[in-house]
């Protein structure tokens, strides 16, 4: 009777030891994989980006380039939040991760 | 080198000690202090309960609480770890996580040795055990020494670099 008692505990100690780690260790693992495999995905968009950057300390008039300054700024702030939006997106689909929010946007109600 | 083992793993948990005043001195993170900290306090208190098992009149009694008290305080740290780093939005450092796992392989290897010694009295971990236990108190404290060497070494460089 006592081992009984004694390797259920044990059992269970044990499964609870493995979801812990769990919980600990893949939440994290899993975002940090989708945020690598977003960014990858967006590369092409984020050299134009650095171009565009590289572009507009060139440009002679000053007027043309704090148009072009802050045109840069808001392609750089669209880049950011389509980012977001697609790692959230993404983080939809993994509901066991139980993620409630990523960057402002609300993933799990 | 068994008996050094096996003799020098119940004096792991004092460099430890060391290391966590140590870390308090340099920038570390929360995450591997306070895993640090619950790592140590259990070892303490394993050390504490050992010889209580130990000096047990109903032998069959001692072994099986033996096994289930290590098993019990390891799942009970690593809950109080993940609930703290949950509840704090705590960054998991790689510290952490490898205590943690630790603390996982050294929880599975009670239940192991439980169930071949006490369950199905076949007796093939014995000395898998014997060394098992105190070689994954060494790999933590290994993992302690190497990450304050490398808050050492990047405190060093900081002050060259003033």
């Amino acid at each position: 009777m006592l081992a009984l008692i004694v390797s259920t505990t044990i059992m269970c100690s044990v499964t609870a030891c493995f979801y812990l780690y769990r919980q600990l260790s893949c939440k994290q693992a899993i975002l940090s994989t989708i945020e690598m495999d977003v960014a990858q995905a967006m590369l092409p968009r984020s050299h134009k980006l650095c171009e565009r950057a590289c572009e507009i300390d060139i440009i002679p008039d000053v007027t043309a380039r704090t148009q072009a300054d802050e045109q840069f700024r808001d392609d750089v702030h669209q880049y950011m939040a389509d980012f977001e939006e697609e790692v959230a997106a993404r983080l939809k689909g993994n509901a066991n991760l139980a993620i409630k929010s990523y960057g402002g946007i609300r993933i799990n109600p | 080198m068994g008996s050094f083992i096996t003799g020098a793993a119940s004096y792991f948990w004092l460099f430890c000690v060391i290391s966590l005043i140590l870390a308090m001195f340099l920038t570390a993170g929360k995450s591997s202090r306070f895993t640090l900290l619950i790592w140590v306090i259990a070892v303490l208190v394993m050390d504490k309960l050992a010889p209580m098992i130990l000096q047990m009149s109903d032998q069959y009694l001692a072994r099986n609480l033996w096994y289930l008290t290590w098993i019990v305080i390891d799942t009970i740290a690593l809950a109080v770890i993940v609930i703290t780093h949950s509840s704090n939005k705590w960054v998991v450092e790689p510290l952490t996580k490898y205590i943690a796992l630790c603390m996982v392989a050294s929880a599975s290897l009670q239940a192991a040795r439980y169930f071949d010694r006490i369950i199905f009295q076949t007796d093939l971990l014995a000395s898998i055990y014997k060394y098992g236990v105190p070689a994954i108190n060494i790999a933590v404290v290994l993992a302690v020494g190497l990450w304050i060497f490398s808050l050492l070494s990047y405190k060093i460089k900081e002050a060259y670099q003033c």
